[in-house]
């Protein structure tokens, strides 16, 4: 039973030449952790608010987002409404923007739900914060203890999935892991899904169940996470793999994919990664390559890496 | 913390007045003309009746004597006597104080009201309506104060004769029936503008991502707009209702004269053509003080708008 599953999700935005997600395929089961990750552009972002009923001025969208069962982008307001407060709960990436700077924490936790002052003060000790800070003012919060009013904030409806919308990108190293390991916990604790949008390859690596890697608007590669990253089949993952900057070996220079994401203004006749693949020939410039099921993953390329390396 | 800001905002405004009160009183004496001319009202006189008429008014000290004899009745309650009424400026003043008191507060509501409701309605309410309010608060900000003044006599009063024409009327409703006229003509051009201002903080403010973080908690949108993006608004509007006010002052004169309505406005207005030196320093010191002291209300008022406001702290609270 999944508590999302996004079919053949795609969305145009105007004055754009093609659409800005193209066909994407994903689902997060019921207490499970789910990575997207991709470069900024890949259009995980607008996935993720997409399943909120977010959508960015002008777009149109075509395709089946399904919440708990329910039609997001079909739904009336009132009904996106009690979805929103009762069923998804979204994390934002500067929680210093995204709670209102002139009212309290405490009114920010218990806004919309009248007499959930007792649940708001749970919360609050749950992700590890003081009483006090409800009577405090965002500005006298530091953004890691934002941030864990954020987490409060979105689980008072004790929401089914939980979207993080690279909630540790804002942050320092420190609270970025005490933020990762309290969304851990949250998960544990309540059997919240997580659907965790990120850049970070090995965030995703440590957190997720299962990974979605995102390329121009397309599901490039999906499967495990302890597969996906140890035997990636699509070169793109590959590539993004070899441009991980790692501790333990010492590079003399950062290796980098050649080449840039294609902008919005370009059709996409084949492959969306062709021009910048190794592996590519003719017919990736020609043929958009059909999702294909490998084991327990799916990649969508013409060339797949056989068995898995490191390209 | 609070007080001591009050104390040295307080100390300001009386430096402030000081220096604009040594303004005033050079700026009127720099003006061209002779205020005993108009006294005589074009007889001939003879040169001791002039000498007498200057010594009466200390028309021959020193420019800074003159001053500092004007500056001490000021502080002590004696604002001189009108050289054209003849009698107590302070007694003019007094009498001329209701109507023009009246019809800035109608206007200031106005303002108020009309601008912050009409720059909800053009950040909210879609495109046609936004163009529409742009469109209209163009208007009002290209329509001077006395043209809307003969516009709203010429269909009201004069074409659906609902309106009275002249006069500011006796008793309270009276009056604010005979000041309706008066305070919409004035407050068209501050309603323009505040609407204007309401609509781009407003704008700024839907823009930011904690409306969309509201937005994704299931808040009513009404909530959304009231208490998130109106709410976070008010800082510029309150910025921009303090400077209103003064403006609204200022601009009374045009209107009174406009709707023959004796109030201080009207009084400036003759006081300047007959050169009636004490009158005009009087009400335009009035009108400085009155422009400090609002000015010290809003700064007080700024913690009330956003918690990050502390008053008398160089904060860096963005």
């Amino acid at each position: 039973m999944s508590v999302l599953r996004v079919n053949g999700l795609r969305m145009w935005l105007p004055g754009t030449a093609r659409p800005v997600l193209d066909g994407v395929e994903l689902s997060v089961g019921e207490g499970e952790t789910v990575a997207l990750v991709g470069e900024s552009g890949s259009g995980k972002s607008l996935t993720s608010r997409a399943v909120l009923g977010l959508l960015p001025d002008g777009a149109s969208v075509e395709g089946g987002v399904e919440v708990a069962g329910q039609d997001v982008l079909a739904l009336a307001p009132s009904r996106l409404r009690e979805l929103r407060r009762r069923t998804v709960a979204m994390i934002f990436q500067d929680p210093r923007a995204g709670i209102n700077p002139l009212r309290r924490i405490g009114d920010f936790l218990v806004e919309g739900r009248p007499g959930s002052q007792d649940r708001a003060r749970e919360l609050v000790a749950a992700v590890g914060l003081e009483a006090r800070v409800l009577r405090q003012y965002p500005h006298q919060l530091s953004g890691g203890m934002l941030q864990r009013v954020m987490i409060a904030g979105a689980l008072m409806g004790d929401p089914k999935l939980l979207l993080c919308d690279e909630p540790t990108t804002a942050l320092d190293v420190t609270t970025q892991a005490e933020i990762v390991a309290l969304l851990a916990e949250v998960r544990r604790r309540y059997g919240t899904g997580l659907l965790f949008v990120t850049h970070d390859l090995e965030l995703a690596a440590a957190i997720a169940d299962r990974v979605y890697v995102m390329y121009a608007g397309r599901i490039a590669e999906s499967g495990p996470a302890a597969t996906l990253f140890t035997r990636p089949r699509h070169p793109y993952t590959a590539a993004l793999l070899a441009a991980t900057p790692r501790v333990e070996t010492r590079q003399a220079r950062l290796a980098t994919i050649p080449g840039q994401p294609p902008d919005l203004r370009t059709e996409l006749t084949g492959c969306a990664f062709a021009p910048r693949c190794p592996r590519a020939t003719p017919q990736c410039h020609d043929d958009p390559p059909e999702p294909l099921v490998y084991g327990e993953g799916i990649v969508a390329c013409h060339h797949s890496i056989p068995g898995g390396e490191r390209a | 913390m609070i007080a001591r800001f009050v104390l040295r905002r307080l100390l300001e405004l009386a430096l402030t007045l000081v220096a604009a009160s040594f303004l005033v009183f050079g700026a009127v004496h720099l003006a061209p003309g002779r205020p005993e001319t108009f006294l005589l009202g074009g007889r001939a006189a003879s040169p001791e009746a002039l000498a007498a008429i200057r010594a009466q008014y200390h028309l021959d000290d020193p420019f800074f004597l003159q001053y500092l004899k004007w500056a001490g009745g000021v502080l002590t309650g004696d604002l001189g006597r009108s050289m054209q009424y003849r009698s107590p400026v302070l007694g003019l003043i007094e009498a001329r104080l209701p109507s023009t008191l009246l019809l800035i507060t109608m206007a200031a509501v106005l303002v108020v009201v009309l601008g912050i409701g009409l720059g909800r309605l053009a950040a909210v309410g879609g495109p046609a309506t936004d163009s529409a309010v742009l469109v209209g608060t163009s208007v009002a900000l290209g329509t001077p104060s006395f043209v809307a003044a003969i516009g709203l006599l010429w269909v009201f009063s004069v074409q659906l004769g609902w309106f009275p024409t002249i006069g500011s009327g006796d008793g309270l409703p009276d009056m604010i029936y005979h000041l309706t006229l008066p305070s919409l003509a004035l407050a068209l051009y501050w309603t323009g503008w505040l609407a204007r201002v309401t609509r781009g903080a407003m704008k700024d403010q839907l823009a930011l991502e904690h409306v969309t973080v509201a937005r994704s908690r299931g808040l009513p949108e009404r909530l959304v707009i009231r208490r998130h993006v109106l709410r976070n608004a008010l800082g510029p509007v309150a910025t921009v209702s303090g400077l209103t006010l003064s403006g609204l002052v200022i601009s009374t004169v045009l209107v009174e004269a406009a709707f023959g309505i004796g109030g201080l406005g009207a009084l400036l207005e003759s006081s300047v053509q007959v050169k009636d030196f004490p009158v005009v320093q009087a009400i335009t010191l009035l009108v400085v003080a009155l422009f400090t002291v609002t000015n010290l209300i809003v700064d007080l008022c700024y913690p009330l708008v956003d918690p990050r406001v502390r008053l008398g702290v160089r904060s860096d609270a963005g």
